[in-house]
């Protein structure tokens, strides 16, 4: 048996640690909405009447995101959810850093408690890389697709016939690189 | 080809609307759910300041939770009999082992130690906002409870 294309490899552990993190860190804030408040609150940037809706609504969003990633559905638009949410964290990060607030990141719920610092910047940055590589890979290329390579490429090299019969298969198709998300 | 498809950005904000009704439905059903529009924070004079005697009264009858706004290495060096610590600067780090103790409307006496010291002014906002709101503030608590001869717990004791 051939081992699987180190491409489908990659995206796989890119899935689970973007993916993952994501999900884990909407589960731990869900788990305890009001100190999730609290935390947002800290910042001081959210108007005073909406730190509980964006409480509420923040970790869902990026449980959901987080799930498409990991199951590798709408890979690439979850992955873009999920950059546009690091950006807009490391951004409400360096605002707090500058302003000088000594507060708890709220990132993975109570976890670490640690105050907001350069670490939180790196792994967010870290986050927004490996999203933006998700993504990029991702590129024509959802996650199915890539199953489908991998497929491909560890099943038996076609004959005359095969090719018909991998057409009507839809689960067979091979990738092809102008595919698109549809 | 542009760099991000319609589609791309169509599904991504369909996952976002996904995320947002999701969490409206699970807040909903939460027992922890939050109202969705914040209480508004009292008006800042509203806290009520204790005068030592009165603290003394309610520490003898036990008709309320002492709670040490310091950190833990200063409520371990000595503190307020039977205070609890709930230090104002790792709040929801800590607020989770007092919690189970409290309700809404228990009748709370937060301090700290020195007259210019704000944790206790800080842990009052941070328990208002979880909707607490029997809170007193005992001014300069530890001094002036340690110079009073109260009861007290001394270092290295829980």
């Amino acid at each position: 048996m051939k081992s699987p294309p180190v491409g489908y490899c990659l995206n796989g552990i890119l899935r689970l640690l973007v993916g993952g993190a994501f999900v884990i860190a909407g589960a731990l804030k869900i788990a305890d909405p009001a100190k999730f408040a609290l935390d947002v609150s800290n910042y001081r940037l959210v108007p005073h009447e909406l730190i509980n809706l964006v409480a509420i609504l923040v970790p869902w969003i990026e449980i959901t995101a987080g799930s498409l990633v990991l199951a590798g559905i709408w890979l690439r638009p979850a992955a873009l959810v999920i950059a546009s949410l690091t950006v807009m964290f490391f951004a409400v990060i360096v605002s707090a850093l500058a302003r000088g607030l000594n507060i708890e990141c709220g990132c993975f719920g109570t976890i670490g408690g640690k105050h907001i610092g350069l670490v939180n910047l790196a792994i967010d940055s870290t986050l927004l890389f490996l999203a933006a590589l998700l993504a990029r890979r991702s590129q024509g290329c959802p996650a199915n697709e890539i199953f489908r390579e991998a497929g491909a490429q560890n099943s038996a090299p076609p004959t005359e016939a095969s090719p018909k019969a991998s057409a009507t298969e839809p689960g067979l198709r091979p990738f092809v690189g102008g595919d698109t998300l549809r | 080809m542009s760099v991000w498809p319609r589609a791309s950005l169509s599904q991504a904000l369909a996952i976002v609307l996904f995320g947002i009704g999701a969490g409206l439905a699970g807040n909903q059903i939460s027992p922890r759910g939050l109202s969705l529009i914040t209480p508004p924070k009292p008006a800042p004079n509203a806290e009520s300041f204790i005068a030592l005697d009165q603290a003394k009264q309610l520490w003898h009858s036990g008709a309320a939770f002492f709670l040490d706004a310091r950190e833990p290495a200063d409520y371990a060096a000595g503190h307020i009999g039977n205070a609890l610590n709930l230090p104002a600067q790792s709040f929801a780090q800590h607020f989770g082992e007092i919690a189970p103790m409290l309700t809404r409307e228990s009748s709370l006496v937060l301090y700290c130690d020195g007259k210019e010291c704000d944790l206790s002014h800080r842990l009052t906002e941070s328990l208002r906002q979880l909707g607490y709101t029997n809170l007193h503030i005992l001014s300069n608590g530890w001094t002036a409870w340690r110079q009073a001869g109260l009861p007290m717990t001394p270092g290295g004791q829980k």
